[in-house]
């Protein structure tokens, strides 16, 4: 299988505190991969540093992504090469309109990709198109983005752009925070209609029950910094049952 | 020379219209010695500290003649909308041009004049209110009544409402002597009627640096309602000093949007008197400095009477060496009680040179009143630049939209239409990645 990411040694801190001490994913186009752990493991941290957030600084180590080196890229150029990071909390951005922000994004990756951009009524027949799949109400689109939304909606306005702009590699941190059943599987839905051989899902979870909607093909345990135990959706089921601390040391399981 | 006799041989000189008027001729000689003795102000006067008119003090202004002005109405477009459906006064270097100017059937009760036909007409009409409202508080204003002879006046009679808006537009045209324009517009409501009034301050050709100095007067009368807008979109060269007074009477309602964008150096003070109960003013406004220009608006609003209402919401987006000063007075006098006033201030500093001295003054003089102020300095916020460029907004869109919605909550307030797309449009010209946004909004 071809390789879409590809994570070595990667050490990232944060005002000078290490997070991320060595970490090691292969990601192949097609596969979802879970990425699970406690609090402060470091799971945000990895989400950020590969959606190219300021402020994390990576010291040691290196991300291949389709071949080129990711680290080297600004956070649009990453965008627009198909990385779409859903993010724990959305902000909410007064004034800036929902519809044209997304247009924006939009015909900035067309750009990039050497196509046209795209006229208003493809963009509103596209955008009515898939919020079908999230069951967002029109009147979203003219509201400034994530302005007075739950916190429900905000995760549903991520999901929302994400069928928009089509990733090559989505990376969900912590998108069942904060849902209830609902919300949770009309999430969890449009990252199914997503699912395709070209493209690839990093799911960031707390979690167990994100993953009884959408089917992981790896799950990973990341726990201070490291990934200390790989393996198939079974993983989730033994942490679910046994807790975090059957695979840490005693004093974090207390 | 001194600038005393310097102004004295331009005011000698001076083809001002109304010269044999009695009476006006006396408030221009009044007005000439309040400005020898005022002079321009200084730092050392506190209303004047943070705006330094030395340029403008250093500058031997000559009178602006009536000249031959080669312009179409076509010219205009950048400044005027809808021709069709509203009523335009053009005005180029302070003279009325009735050949630039569309004047469309007015309702019975209305009259929209230039200063200077009224003045020909019947300068006894204009006796009751002219200096009345504003009065000569600084040099520049006693500059303004002394050498003022055009503008528009326009009286609206009782229950009248004025349906389409008036647009009054001043252009500056390069000169080769600087001269300063004084420029002096009247709006008389009556009880009960109604209007809507913008003013645009442009240029055309070149960047003149040309000197407008004007002031609005508006009388509200009893249940009147006056929407006044002001689009300064001068020569970055150019000084801009203005000061528009309104007085508003019982249940009147003054309403007022004021946006600059262009200018080397502007000062504009904006004073509403609120004399009767029930009287209400809404000023909003809006300040972009970049570059090396300098913006400076005092609003001052006097609460002179119980059960009156104002609302006060200003924002100012300084980038570059902009520089922007706003100082809002708010002042509650004894016995007006039930006044309600609230106040906003923000500004977003988009650069390190840049710079904003802003004051909240609220005076209080009784008791059961409700006043609220608030003044806030700020930068974008790094998190929704970052969350922008994550979805593929290179920086510069991405700050340029944040900048944009963060001026378009004034804009937004902005009741005439088309004046508030030409203002977002014009707002969007100045911003990097401006004509992309342009497309999507």
């Amino acid at each position: 299988m071809e390789k879409l990411l590809e994570i070595k040694n990667l050490h990232a801190q944060i005002d000078g505190k290490e997070i991320l001490k060595g970490i090691d994913l292969t990601v192949n186009y097609g596969e979802i991969h879970a990425i699970m752990g406690p609090n402060g493991s470091g799971k945000s941290t990895l989400s950020n540093v590969l959606a190219g957030r300021e402020g994390y600084e990576v010291t040691e180590g290196e991300v291949i992504y389709k071949g080129r080196n990711l680290l080297e890229l600004e956070p649009e150029e990453r965008a627009r090469e198909g990385i779409f990071m859903a993010f724990q909390y959305p902000v909410e951005i007064p004034g800036v309109n929902n519809s044209y922000f997304l247009k924006a994004a939009l015909n900035a990756k067309l750009k990039h990709e050497g196509k046209p951009e795209i006229d208003a009524m493809d963009f509103l027949t596209l955008v009515r198109d898939r919020m079908k799949i999230v069951e967002m109400d029109d009147k979203f689109m003219n509201r400034g983005v994530n302005e007075g939304f739950s916190g429900g909606e905000k995760k549903r306005n991520e999901i929302l752009q994400m069928a928009v702009l089509e990733p090559t590699l989505a990376i969900l941190d912590e998108t069942d925070s904060g849902l209830d059943i609902d919300a949770l599987r009309i999430v969890a839905e449009g990252v199914n209609k997503l699912r395709s051989p070209e493209r690839s899902v990093i799911m960031v979870t707390h979690y167990q029950r994100l993953l009884d909607y959408i089917v992981p093909d790896f799950v990973h345990v990341l726990s201070a910094g490291q990934i200390i135990k790989s393996g198939d959706k079974s993983l989730a089921l033994e942490l679910e049952e046994k807790g975090y601390g059957w695979l840490l040391g005693e004093d974090e399981a207390a | 020379m001194s600038t005393v006799e310097h102004y004295r041989r331009v005011f000698s000189d001076a083809e001002m219209v109304g010269k044999d008027i009695d009476w006006l001729k006396a408030e221009r000689e009044q007005a000439l010695a309040d400005f020898e003795e005022k002079g321009f102000p200084t730092a050392r006067n506190e209303d004047w500290k943070y705006t330094r008119v030395n340029p403008i003090e250093k500058k031997a202004w000559g009178w602006s003649g009536k000249t031959c002005v080669g312009l179409d109405p076509e010219d205009l477009n950048d400044y005027v909308f809808e021709r069709k459906n509203s009523h335009v006064l053009v005005f180029v270097n302070g003279w009325f041009q009735p050949q630039l100017s569309t004047r469309h059937t007015l309702p019975e009760g209305v009259k929209l004049v230039s200063l200077a036909a009224q003045i020909a007409d019947s300068a006894d009409e204009l006796r009751p209110h002219l200096g009345k409202v504003a009065e000569n508080r600084n040099g520049f204003m006693a500059l303004n009544t002394a050498f003022s002879s055009d503008g528009a006046y326009l009286h609206v009679a009782q229950d009248v409402a004025l349906d389409k808006p008036v647009q009054l537009v001043f252009i500056a045209t390069h000169q080769s002597d600087p001269v300063f324009t004084n420029t002096r517009n009247l709006v008389v409501l009556e009880r009960g009627a109604q209007a809507q009034v913008v003013e645009t301050y442009g240029y055309i050709g070149g960047e003149p640096e040309n000197f407008t100095n004007a002031i609005t007067e508006a009388v509200v009368a009893g249940g009147a309602r006056l929407y006044h807008n002001i689009a300064q979109r001068e020569s970055e060269k150019a000084y801009h000093v203005s000061t528009v007074a309104a007085t508003v009477a019982k249940d009147g309602h003054f309403e007022q949007s004021a946006i600059a964008m262009g200018g080397r150096l502007m000062r504009t003070d904006i004073n509403v008197a609120l004399n009767e109960p029930g009287a209400h003013a809404t000023l909003n406004g809006l300040y972009l400095p970049h570059k090396r220009q300098h913006m400076d608006y005092h609003t001052f609003i006097d609460h002179a009477a119980p059960h009156c209402t104002s609302e006060e919401v200003y924002r100012g987006v300084l980038d570059g060496a902009g520089r922007g000063v706003f100082n809002g007075k708010v002042l509650v006098r004894e016995g007006a009680v039930q006044t309600n006033a609230d106040q906003s201030n923000k500004n977003l500093l988009l650069s390190k040179q840049a710079e904003i001295d802003t004051k909240p003054q609220l005076e209080i003089f009784n008791d059961d009143v409700k006043c609220s102020h608030g003044a806030t300095i700020g930068q974008l916020d790094p998190l929704h630049v970052f969350y922008l460029r994550s979805r593929g907004l290179d920086e510069a869109q991405a700050r340029s939209m944040l900048t944009y919605a963060f001026a378009n909550e004034v804009v937004n307030r902005i009741k005439l239409e088309p004046l508030r797309d030409r203002m977002s449009m014009a707002i969007l010209d100045r911003m990097p990645g401006g004509e992309e946004l342009k497309k999507l909004v």
